[in-house]
């Protein structure tokens, strides 16, 4: 098996190998998130389809009746937990993608960083948008 | 992350079989549904913004590189949806086999490709 490694994981000869193995996540906490990415993808099913049919029956629709929608607290409060948990998954997946493609590691948590910021803004203005929503239609 | 973790092979040694293809279009949809999710999320805000935000989005939306794209991500949510579905089963332990792992693939392409012709013949038809 080829492994490609940039540079050994062994930085002081004197750390045992457990110290380093467990210095490279995973062995308990990381299945936390495996599982969590499963729950959110089966979530996503019922959620997802309900927000994909509910847009593809709204493409003849106008601005009244689109605003009209949110007036409903079942659907303000469903695209909220929609929104949120798809930036979730969407952050676990890209995660996941980074560790395995990007080989530089400073590299890697920028790029991460920046996944974090844009998915939580985008988590806010969802928020911002779905109470504003509900607020003006009273 | 505190140190670099060992990563895949170069993947051109590998030839070219419908479980890595899928496997790779799963990622790259999840990449492009990541994109859509954002450009949903600037639709509500429009939505909530003004009338004149919302038409300068739809507009946007019903213009031919608009429509391409919503053809893309449709497809992309399609596939992502299937797929994920399949790799549920497989977690749970199910499907395993070669031969059931092929089946369950082709059918996840075709079924996902059917579903996205399927949603666009609805909307342009109806």
């Amino acid at each position: 098996m080829i492994i490609k490694m940039n540079k050994s994981p062994i930085k002081d000869k004197r750390q045992s190998v457990y110290a380093v193995v467990r210095n490279l996540v995973s062995a308990k906490g990381e299945t936390k998130f495996w599982v969590l990415q499963r729950i959110t993808g089966l979530g996503l099913i019922p959620l997802g389809l309900w927000v994909v049919t509910s847009l593809i029956n709204l493409t003849t629709s106008d601005y009244a009746q689109v605003k009209q929608c949110f007036n409903s607290p079942l659907v303000s409060s469903g695209i909220l937990v929609f929104i949120g948990m798809t930036l979730y998954h969407a952050y676990l997946g890209l995660k996941v993608i980074y560790e395995d493609y990007i080989p530089h590691l400073s590299i890697k948590r920028v790029v991460l960083l920046i996944t974090q910021i844009s998915l939580l803004t985008a988590g806010s203005l969802t928020l911002w948008a779905t109470l504003s929503l509900s607020l003006s239609s009273q | 992350m505190p140190y670099p973790r060992p990563l895949s092979p170069h993947l051109q040694i590998y030839k070219p079989q419908l479980t890595s293809i899928l496997s790779i279009i799963h990622r790259f949809t999840g990449i492009a549904l990541t994109i859509g999710v954002l450009v949903f999320v600037s639709w509500i805000m429009a939505i909530a913004l003004s009338e004149a935000a919302f038409m300068s989005v739809q507009l946007h939306f019903k213009s031919w590189y608009g429509q391409i794209s919503l053809f893309g991500w449709s497809f992309c949510f399609f596939f992502h949806l299937c797929n994920g579905i399949r790799h549920l089963f497989w977690d749970a332990g199910l499907g395993l086999d070669l031969p059931q792992v092929y089946r369950s693939g082709w059918f996840v392409l075709y079924g996902s490709l059917s579903l996205t012709l399927g949603t666009w013949g609805y909307i342009y038809l109806r």
